[in-house]
C-alpha cells in the first residue's frame, strides 16, 4: 500500500491541472510506475482517466490518446498497420502481456525514463507529443524528454503517417526485463538508398536520444554497403554509461550490434 | 475511499484506502488465490482479469476499478468442478508446488479468448509474465494447445 492521503478522480482536464499544482501530487493513469514509488512524500494521487484520452485518430497522422494502452498498439487495426506492422512487433517485446494491458503510452512518455523501449520506438518514427499546461502545447518527442517542465498532462502522442521503414531492437536478460540498451532505427529507403534516417539509442542508461552523427553518415548512402561501418561509427561515437546491469564499455558494443541488425532487419524487410 | 466493483459476478462495495493495491483488497475479502509474489510487477502471481483482460493486482490502485469487474480464478470452477484449463493442468502435470497458477490460469483464459488457436509461441509469448520455477512452461504449454484442440473438436 502507497501511504497517501488521497486518491483524486476530476472530470475535466482543467481540474486535473489544477489539482496537479499541489505540493507532493502525482498524476496516475496506468499506475505502474506510481505503485512502485517508495517516496515518503507523495501525500495525492490525481488520476487521469475520467478525461478520456482513449481515442486512436486516423488522418495525414495518427493521434493516440495518452490513456491508451500499449496492448493496443498490437490489437488496434491502424496501430498495427503502421510502418508495416513496426509497433505490433515492437510492443511483443515491451513488458509482459499484464503490464501491456496496464501501462499507457502517456505515462510511458510523461516519465522520461531512460530505459523507456516505448520512448526509443516513438523517437525513431517522429513522434510529437500534445501537453496540456493551462493550453494545449505540442512539441517532437526528442524535445520533450529533454525539457525540464513541471506538473504537465500529456493528453496525446501523435504519429506521422508514412512509409518510412522502422526497426527496433533491445537487449535485455529476460524478455520483458529492462533492456541494458535499446535502438531504434527508421528510414525511406528507394533502390538500397538511405534518406531521411533517425537513429535513437536508449537505455544508456540516460534517456533516449538521436545519435546525430550515425545519421548523417547514414543519409544518402546504399543500406547493404553500409551496415559495418555504421555500427563502428556507432561505438566509436556513442556517449554510455555504466550502472548495476552493465558495464559502459559492454553498452558501447550492444550498440554497435544492435545498429546492425536492425538495419540488417530493415534490409530484410524492405 | 468507498470502491464498488463486482468480483467473479458478486457485487462488491468497500471502503478502502486511498493507496491501497488491489491485490490486498482481495485477498482482504477472501479472494486468497490472488497470490502475493514479487511486488515489483514481474511474476505475475497475482495476475487477475480486469474487464476480462489480465492484468497485475499488485500494481492497480483498487481506486481504480470501481465500477469494473474482475475475474479471480475462484471464478473458474463451478460447484466443485474445474474448468477446461484448470483440468488441462492437472492432467498435464503442470501444477507442482501450484502459486504461480492461479495466475496462469486467468492469463491463459484470456489468451483463449483472443486467440483460440494459438501457436506454441504465441502461447509462450502471451505467458512470458507468468513465472513458474517449477514445470519449466513445457507441461503448461501442453495443456493449453490441449484446450485450444479440445474446443475445436480436435483430436488432442
Amino acid at each position: 500500500m502507497l501511504s497517501i492521503k488521497e486518491y483524486l478522480r476530476p472530470d475535466t482536464l482543467e481540474e486535473a491541472y489544477d489539482l496537479g499544482k499541489m505540493e507532493n501530487t502525482l498524476y496516475v493513469s496506468g499506475g505502474l510506475m506510481i505503485a512502485s514509488l517508495k517516496s515518503s512524500r507523495l501525500e495525492r494521487l490525481v488520476d487521469l482517466k475520467n478525461l478520456g484520452m482513449e481515442e486512436i485518430e486516423d488522418g495525414k497522422r495518427v493521434k493516440i490518446g495518452a490513456n491508451v494502452k500499449l496492448s493496443e498498439f498490437m490489437t488496434n487495426p491502424l496501430l498495427s498497420s503502421l510502418n508495416h506492422g513496426f509497433f505490433k512487433k515492437t510492443m511483443k517485446d515491451v513488458g509482459s502481456t499484464q503490464i501491456r494491458n496496464m501501462a499507457t503510452v502517456g505515462g510511458s512518455v510523461a516519465f522520461r525514463l531512460g530505459w523507456s523501449d516505448v520512448i526509443t520506438a516513438l523517437m525513431a518514427s517522429k513522434a510529437t507529443v500534445e501537453l496540456y499546461e493551462g493550453q494545449l502545447n505540442e512539441v517532437s518527442l526528442e524535445r520533450y524528454v529533454k525539457e525540464k517542465r513541471r506538473k504537465e498532462i500529456v493528453t496525446a502522442i501523435y504519429i506521422p503517417k508514412n512509409d518510412r521503414f522502422l526497426a527496433f531492437e533491445k537487449f535485455s536478460k529476460s524478455t520483458f526485463d529492462i533492456a541494458m540498451l535499446n535502438v531504434g532505427v527508421g528510414m525511406n529507403i528507394r533502390d538500397d538508398k538511405m534518406s531521411d534516417v533517425t537513429v535513437v539509442v536508449g537505455s544508456r542508461p540516460m534517456i533516449s536520444g538521436r545519435i546525430v552523427e550515425v545519421e548523417k553518415f547514414l543519409n544518402d548512402k546504399e543500406l547493404s554497403n553500409s551496415i559495418e561501418a555504421a555500427a563502428q561509427l556507432m561505438r566509436d561515437t556513442i556517449k554510455v554509461g555504466g550502472d548495476v546491469r552493465v558495464k559502459a564499455e559492454y553498452r558501447k558494443v550492444l550498440s554497435a550490434a544492435l545498429l546492425k541488425k536492425a538495419m540488417r532487419g530493415i534490409g530484410d524487410e524492405s | 475511499m468507498k470502491v464498488e466493483f463486482k468480483v467473479n459476478g458478486k457485487m462488491h462495495s468497500v471502503n478502502v484506502e486511498p493507496g491501497e493495491f488491489l491485490l490486498e483488497t482481495l485477498r482482504n475479502l477472501g479472494y486468497k488465490s490472488v497470490k502475493h509474489g514479487c511486488d515489483t510487477a514481474s511474476c505475475g502471481a497475482c495476475s487477475v482479469q480486469l474487464d476480462g483482460k489480465p492484468v497485475l493486482s499488485c500494481r492497480t490502485f483498487t481506486a481504480t476499478v470501481n465500477g469494473h469487474e474482475i475475474k479471480t480464478v475462484e471464478g473458474f470452477s463451478k460447484e466443485g468442478e474445474l474448468s477446461n484449463i484448470q483440468r488441462a493442468l492437472v492432467e498435464e502435470g503442470a501444477v507442482q508446488c501450484g502459486f504461480c497458477i492461479p495466475g496462469l490460469v486467468v492469463t491463459a483464459d484470456a489468451l483463449l479468448r483472443e486467440n483460440p488457436s494459438p501457436t506454441e509461441d504465441e502461447i509462450k509469448g502471451y505467458l512470458n509474465g507468468n513465472l513458474c520455477r517449477c514445470t519449466g512452461y513445457e507441461s503448461q504449454t501442453r495443456a493449453i494447445l490441449k484446450v485450444a484442440k479440445d474446443s475445436r473438436g480436435e483430436k488432442s
